[in-house]
């Protein structure tokens, strides 16, 4: 293969993203692991008084909110009782790698489905 | 003469009489006076009497109504505890079904476990995937295809995940295409990056990875820079990516990377970034470098076979020195042939509201590509899109009491493309219209209808017609 800088800059990037694999190997991320120091109840407690919630931060949103922005991106919204708490694991992972969800998003999302089914 | 004296009665004994009735009534008077008064008392006590027994008898119907009150009283009271009972017994019933119920469900659940126990591999499977069924007419011209792409996903653990997209299409001849469209195992490393390996959907652009499925892709067709047959991005590939997605700050960005090798891009290397500065905003860049083969599809193994055989038949035919040296010219000119080097780069956009004015959703996708070959003699071209579609998601109207107007979605896409099968060098260009309606009967379940206008690169323009049938499972 002939090496642009082009691809070289490619090669960087991805020995970079391996090494912040190595650093973070660590620090867990399945959604089974117990959540860094993110704080739902504010945006759930926010989410049942209603109205616009754009306002919040990621990592202030409940699960309600980010199923609504994140699952709607690509396909009409799916009905939670369309499935059992242990299909909605299966999809939402599935989801996390297919649409680039972060580890919070998985988390809350999943939370969510499986009360809402 | 006697007969005179015979009517003439004597006067004694009428005086005599006379006397015995003046004498009666001088003793029978008092006596009858005693009767009357006697009469008299013995009907006043007869009144009495009955003027006792008739307060008594309203004394004892007082005391009968209030009896009959209090029966009743008791009735209803009897009937209250007896609702109550009912609906205590009623309640039982319910509870008695409910705990059936949970015996049945946690029956079942320990039989699935030990199922699951018993054959590996079984452990939380999922079948997925989706469907569709496409009429096209162009120019006079019709064509039925379907398609059928089970997915199957495994998640033996937390972290790892196996999945795979299979594809069987038929509507290109007598033969059904079978295809994997993606196979790769992905580990969550930590919670910011996720590796895969195998076969996946490249991450250039979002279309392959995101909205090719009948039942989200808008359109009947896909945008030209990703057609299958052909198209400037490729669909998949073979190999290792990372990938993950984190907040920073308000804001939220993703990212890919990832090498591959085959099946269309060789020794290729390639990444994405998208940057999400509202949620409902996304706007990403891709690029990906590697070599594609000139023959229209990937490297084969009998293709490389067939070059060999040729060199060694050239070999035999050759015998001095010089046509040895020309032998291989000739083959470094084959190399430089069969494939070509090149870069694609890519922009993408997409964005989604729902705005109360109109009463509706509005989505607008658009991407723009542009290839780069590397010192191959080809010439750079590019290929974009645009897209919108509106859905009246705000309006509550029914037509037939069947068709709901919040279900039905109209959409717009405009593509032009360079295009060059790969064979040679030349690139013409090609533009296609499309206006579409979809019916959504369900949210995974959608009717196309599409018009097409294509303007082909050898200058005819064509008209076409499609209709589709989406289903996601």
């Amino acid at each position: 293969m002939r090496c642009s800088i082009t691809s070289s800059g490619v090669v960087a990037g991805l020995l970079a993203l391996l090494v912040l694999c190595a650093a973070g190997c660590q620090s867990g991320g399945a959604a089974s692991d117990a959540a860094p120091a993110d704080d739902p109840a504010a945006g759930e407690a926010a989410e049942e008084e209603g109205g616009s919630l754009s306002w919040l931060t990621p990592r202030e949103k409940g699960g309600a909110t980010l199923w609504a922005e994140n699952c709607s991106r690509c396909h009409n919204f799916r009905p939670a009782a369309e499935r059992s708490d242990r299909e909605w694991d299966i999809i939402v992972h599935h989801m996390r790698v297919r649409a680039n969800l972060t580890a919070r998003e998985h988390r809350q999302i999943l939370r969510f489905l499986q009360h809402a089914n | 003469m006697n007969r005179r004296v015979e009517a003439r009665p004597s006067a004694r004994p009428v005086l005599l009489s006379l006397a015995l009735l003046a004498l009666s009534s001088t003793f029978c008077l008092p006596a009858r006076a005693q009767e009357t008064a006697a009469q008299e008392t013995a009907k006043e006590e007869d009144v009495a009497g009955a003027l006792r027994n008739y307060r008594q008898v309203q004394t004892e119907l007082t005391q009968a109504n209030r009896e009959r009150d209090d029966l009743r009283g008791q009735l209803q009271a009897m009937r209250a505890a007896l609702s109550e009972i009912q609906a205590s017994q009623a309640a039982s019933r319910q509870v008695l079904s409910d705990t059936r119920q949970s015996l049945r469900q946690l029956a079942d659940e320990e039989r699935i476990s030990r199922l699951e126990q018993t054959l590996p591999g079984f452990n939380n499977v999922l079948l997925t995937g989706f469907g569709g069924a496409t009429l096209e007419e162009r120019d006079g011209e019709t064509m039925i295809s379907t398609i059928v792409a089970p997915i199957i996903l495994w998640k033996p653990s937390d972290r790892l995940l196996f999945e795979t997209e299979l594809e069987f299409a038929t509507g290109h001849g007598e033969e059904t295409e079978v295809g994997i469209e993606y196979a790769q195992l992905t580990y969550i490393l930590n919670e910011y990056l996720t590796a895969g390996a195998g076969r996946f959907l490249l991450p250039f652009g979002t279309f392959w990875e995101r909205w090719h499925p009948t039942w989200i892709n808008k359109l009947p067709a896909s945008p030209l820079i990703y057609d299958h047959s052909g198209g400037l991005v490729p669909p998949n590939g073979d190999g290792l990516q990372l990938r993950g997605g984190t907040e920073l700050g308000p804001t939220k960005v993703n990212y890919a990377g990832y090498l591959i090798d085959g099946p269309v891009i060789r020794d290729g290397a390639g990444a994405r970034v998208g940057f999400l500065p509202i949620p409902n905003l996304e706007v990403g860049y891709s690029i990906l470098n590697g070599e594609r083969s000139l023959d229209g599809g990937g490297h084969d193994e009998g293709g490389e076979e067939e070059h060999e055989e040729d060199d060694e038949h050239e070999e035999e035919g050759e015998d001095d020195d010089m046509g040895e040296h020309e032998e291989e010219g000739e083959h470094e000119e084959e190399e430089m042939l069969d494939k070509v080097n090149l870069t694609l780069q890519g922009l993408d956009l997409w964005y989604t509201d729902e705005f109360e004015p109109i009463k509706g959703r509005v989505e607008v996708r658009g991407e723009y590509v542009w290839v780069d070959f590397e010192d191959s003699g080809f010439e750079d071209f590019s290929g974009w899109f645009a897209q919108a579609s509106y859905r009246p998601t705000l309006v509550d109207v029914k037509f037939f009491d069947e068709i709901e107007l919040k279900n039905l979605e109209i959409v717009g896409r405009y593509d032009q493309v360079g295009e060059t099968d790969f064979t040679g060098f030349s690139i013409a260009d090609r533009d296609r219209t499309s206006l579409g309606f979809d019916y959504w009967l369900k949210p995974n379940v959608v009717l196309k209808a599409a018009w097409l206008n294509d303007d082909l690169p050898d200058g005819d323009s064509e008209n076409g017609f499609m209709l589709q049938v989406g289903v996601g499972f």
